[in-house]
């Protein structure tokens, strides 16, 4: 008989049916159709609403996208003013707080042997209205809040409102108080500066408004910026910088230097720092230009310290003060915790009411005056939760009847010229209604005083800093951020403590090895990341780790900085096993030039890296109709991870855990190679360059002709194709792979319920086994043709866009059809920074990658 | 061989064809769209603009049975359903694995008979599936008529 490989598989197949034969029938599947639809669903496509994220106090535009009644992700609004269409990766994450596995369920009350127990809600509200009415006083706990719920806690009689917030950059505030005699943050207008000088000031990380500050300085870059990073430590935003400048004091001529362009300086939340910018700013002109009073901040009343007195009771919402001050709550005669997920605080609080998250509630909120974002449901609640308006309401004693009217109420009294309902309904639409404001002018007090010199101390200076993935905590119990790894250490679900080598080499400690840090009578053990990016006598410690009682993702993870004390630091090797887990293999190119960047002016453009031949056993490919291809921009990138995040919530990748990161089995499809590198000036020891790598989808693939099933495959339209269906596990192709994107799922991964809902319908759930990766969201690709096609149109420039290339908030991704020579990514492929990866294997990618520029300064 | 290759899974699927599950109403599709010739898309409008056909809401069968025949047994289980605001559960027949995206939108737009998919549907009083809806009858007809079979058409 005449086997051929068609045969063979249809033997293989026989054992599989004759198995499957034996089995009972599944249960049949059912259609539920609505009893009466809901006006504007159409089955299958997309919904969008326009929400405001409430993941931090910077209060970024929110589109989310709703199937079927459920939110799948979240994007950025393009029309907002604070974020202009980039949403963070802690944004992107807000869908995991919607359907966290660990959500509070029922209300929550103490019983007398002190446990918490589930209790109905009117017994829980019963129990919250007498304790409040026993206490002394109230006192009731948010985040920042500016807008219907801060006018509501107001309305409490005789209620204290306290907004905390763990980063509340209490050091600028009070320093812009004694200079200008305003103690509030500034608006930053990075878009019409020059010469962008950073005071360990995070702006693309986490400091205040990170997503609108890095669309700022983009532009900025776009007209020819320059950025400087002063400060210890070399974070990511210093290593976007042009120049480091790790010394104790600036250069002298900084202040020259910025009076010559349009200049502006930014500190980090240390007063010496704060007092020294001000001076800059004001006497280079830069006040009342770059750096303006106009609009106050969210924060401007934010503390970041507070402790309940004896008697009182206290009502917390969604705040989660006790990882940051464990003894906050301590003197509390009565705890009501408001939260959606459990916290270190509702498992101290007396009663916990479950509330809606902020994508199932309505709400407002006023980063910056007059720009009011509006927050609506975006979908039916997952559990029986409530409003939490509703809920003060009904503590407060108040006769509001929802919290609903009470915004409504509000809204109409923002606006009153206008027709409300028509009002409302295009602010809905729009994401908020934003308003100009008068201006005003602050001057630099002559009583100003001139920053203090820096204090000497034993031993070594600690710096906590809020964690790009995880920000001051509240993101460490969504596993995408857990996953995301930080980009300078490349270390995922951990804290660790970063030290310079030659202070490593002094105390023995090579990274991974657990250290014990200890300050102020408190100890931590972390592992130690020897970094060369801190100075010596400097160790740093990210924020956002070690949570008891923050559910599944987050306990037990890590160490909590914010237990240390303040005073000098003791750093000692406890053992040398090593510990942290991280991903990337080098932290040095090896000449291989992944990562580009030239200095400028003096360097020109990428020397390319021509294949030794430029032959090929297979045919061309014809590519008749679109060819797709991207660019990615090094210049525009700053490292911040949301294309990755975005890229997880899109195409249903699995978040797999720190054990399985250790294993290399990390199921990120797009990842950002960070790499180490010295610096060309003497001023400027160390820069770090990176670059993010996706499937590269190369015309000569590697992967495809190893395949043995053909479930790796070249499309007309230039994908690499990868077929699940048809994928049987070889795992050929990722090991010809040279840009490591192939994905493997070597386990069938969980997904807690309801954690299962958040995932793209339009994209399969893959099953163990299969290889996966990159497609270029092959799912928007085919909805954009097939809207086109709806509105009897070609495809134009633009109207596919990736789900990371959405996310970036610099635009650093491109993403379009090569074949048409007029679209964005083709003029982009042109650029003469241009280069690709790997080019010498002749692979022929079609990502092309335009290199880094450092800017002399 | 050849022929037990292909008999096992034939048994293997014969239980899942030609099976008619008992569904919740009993709805013909004989009667309304042979005898009273409604439209296929009047009621499965979804095929009109979507990937989904749907079926229709309660409201949308109440929007017909208001008026006609209100009082057969069948119309007032219908009529139970609207006024508890209660789903009927229908048992799915036509299926397709997860993996597998169809969309109906642009077959109609085509102009590609319901039937050709569905089967003769307008002479069944029950909805029952008599062939296979496997890759092979999509392929060959995309073949037949030149269309794509890039396999992103179904698979991502």
């Amino acid at each position: 008989m005449e086997n051929n490989r068609r045969d063979f598989l249809k033997i293989l197949g026989i054992g599989a049916a004759a198995g499957m034969a034996g089995c009972s029938k599944t249960a049949p599947e059912r259609l539920e159709p609505y009893v009466v639809p809901p006006e504007e669903v159409v089955r299958g496509h997309p919904a969008w609403f326009r929400t405001t994220c409430r993941e931090c106090p910077a209060g970024c535009g929110m589109e989310a996208r709703v199937r079927e009644g459920r939110v799948h992700k979240v994007e950025g609004n393009p029309e907002h003013p604070v974020s202009g269409g980039g949403l963070c990766a802690r944004g992107q994450a807000a869908v995991q707080g919607l359907y966290s596995p660990d959500r509070l369920r029922t209300p929550l009350i103490r019983d007398t042997a002190g446990k918490l127990q589930p209790a109905s809600w009117e017994q829980a509200l019963k129990a919250a209205l007498e304790g409040l009415a026993k206490a002394r006083s109230v006192r009731v706990v948010t985040g920042a809040a500016r807008g219907a719920l801060e006018e509501l806690i107001r309305e409490w009689p005789g209620a204290q409102h306290v907004i905390y917030e763990p980063v509340a950059y209490e050091a600028v505030r009070e320093a812009n108080r004694q200079c200008f005699g305003v103690a509030g943050l500034p608006v930053l207008r990075f878009a019409e500066a020059r010469l962008i000088v950073l005071f360990s000031a995070d702006v693309l990380e986490t400091y205040v408004s990170p997503v609108g500050y890095a669309r700022g300085i983009q532009e900025a870059r776009r007209a020819g910026a320059r950025i400087l990073y002063h400060g210890p430590r070399l974070s990511l935003t210093g290593a976007r910088a042009d120049q480091w400048i790790p010394g104790e004091t600036p250069p002298a001529d900084l202040l020259q230097r910025m009076r010559e362009v349009p200049s502006l300086a930014v500190a980090g939340d240390d007063l010496s720092d704060a007092l020294a910018v001000n001076r800059l700013n004001s006497e280079a002109g830069a006040l009342n230009r770059t750096v303006r009073f106009d609009r106050g901040s969210a924060l401007d009343s934010a503390v970041s310290k507070f402790e309940a007195a004896a008697g009182e009771a206290v009502v917390v919402v969604e705040a989660n003060p006790l990882h940051a001050l464990p003894a906050a709550l301590r003197n509390a005669a009565f705890v009501v915790c408001l939260s959606s997920c459990p916290t270190e605080t509702t498992a101290a609080a007396h009663v916990v009411l479950p509330v809606h998250s902020p994508l199932e509630s309505w709400g407002d909120y006023e980063p910056w005056t007059g720009i009011h974002c509006l927050q609506q449901p975006a979908m039916m609640p997952v559990f029986d939760t409530r409003e939490t308006g509703d809920l003060l309401i009904r503590l407060a004693g108040l006769k509001h009847a929802s919290f609903y009217e009470y915004l409504r109420a509000r809204w109409r009294k923002l606006n009153p010229q206008a027709d409300f309902e028509a009002f409302w309904a295009a602010s809905l639409k729009l994401g908020g209604w934003w308003r100009d404001v008068p201006e005003r002018t602050v001057a630099l007090s002559a009583q100003a005083p001139r920053p203090p010199e820096p204090e000497r101390q034993q031993g070594y200076r600690l710096h906590t800093y809020p964690s790009l993935t995880l920000f001051d905590g509240r993101g460490a119990n969504r596993p995408w951020l857990q996953e995301l790894p930080d980009p300078i250490s490349q270390a995922v679900w951990d804290t660790w403590v970063e030290i310079n080598p030659a202070d490593a080499a002094l105390l023995r400690i090579r990274t991974g090895n657990r250290v014990e840090v200890r300050a102020g009578g408190a100890a931590i053990q972390v592992p130690a990341c020897v970094y060369p990016g801190i100075t010596p006598g400097h160790v740093a410690i990210p924020l956002g780790q070690g949570h008891r009682g923050f559910g599944r993702y987050a306990d037990g993870v890590g160490a909590n900085p914010y237990l240390l004390g303040r005073g000098p630091v003791e750093i000692k090797r406890v053992s040398e096993r090593r510990e942290l887990v991280r991903v990337g293999g080098s932290d040095l190119q090896h000449h291989r030039e992944i990562a580009r960047s030239r200095t400028v002016p003096g360097e020109s453009k990428p020397e390319p890296h021509s294949p030794l031949h430029d032959l090929t056993l297979y045919p061309e490919h014809p590519h008749e109709q679109h060819r797709w291809g991207m660019v990615v921009d090094l210049d525009a990138c700053t490292g911040c991870g949301a294309c990755i995040t975005a890229c997880y919530a899109e195409n249903n990748i699995p978040a797999v855990g720190r054990d399985r990161v250790a294993q290399g089995r990390i199921m990120s499809w797009i990842r950002l190679e960070r790499f180490f590198g010295q610096g060309t000036a003497e001023s400027d020891p160390f820069q770090i360059d990176w670059t993010l790598v996706m499937c590269q989808q190369c015309e000569n693939a590697p992967c495809e002709p190893v395949c043995p099933v053909f479930a790796a495959y070249h499309n007309q339209e230039g994908l690499n194709g990868q077929v699940y269906n048809r994928c049987v596990g070889t795992r050929y192709c990722a090991n010809n792979c040279p840009y490591r994107v192939r994905r493997f799922n070597w386990f069938e991964y969980q997904r807690p319920g309801p954690e299962d809902w958040q995932l793209n319908p339009d994209v399969t759930v893959r099953t163990k086994g299969v290889m996966e990766k990159c497609t270029f969201c092959i799912q928007r690709i085919v909805a954009a043709k097939d809207r086109a096609r709806r509105e009897n149109r070609p495809l134009s420039d633009g109207d596919v866009v990736p789900a990371c290339a959405q996310s970036c908030p610099t635009q650093a991704i491109i993403f379009g059809d090569l074949n048409d020579k007029d679209s964005r990514v083709s003029r982009m492929a042109r650029n003469e920074r241009r280069y690709r990866i790997l080019e010498e294997l002749n692979t022929r990618p079609a990502v092309t990658y335009l290199m880094r520029e450092r800017r002399k300064v | 061989m050849r022929t037990a290759v292909l008999i096992v899974p034939w048994l293997a699927a014969a239980s899942f064809l030609g099976a008619q599950p008992s569904q919740p109403i009993a709805f013909s599709h004989k009667l309304h769209a042979s005898q009273y010739k409604i439209e296929c898309l009047y009621c499965h409008s979804g095929a009109r603009r979507s990937p989904v056909a749907g079926i229709p809401s309660v409201q949308f069968c109440m929007g017909c049975h208001r008026q006609v025949n209100t009082t057969r047994p069948e119309i007032i289980k219908l009529r139970q359903h609207l006024d508890r605001n209660l789903p009927v559960a229908w048992t799915k027949i036509v299926k397709q694995p997860d993996f597998v995206f169809f969309n109906h939108y642009p077959h109609v737009r085509k102009g590609v008979r319901c039937q050709e998919c569905h089967g003769p549907i307008e002479t069944m009083t029950e909805v029952r599936l008599d062939h296979n809806l496997n890759m092979d009858r999509c392929t060959s007809c995309h073949r037949q008529n030149k269309v794509s079979i890039d396999c992103y058409i179904c698979h991502r």
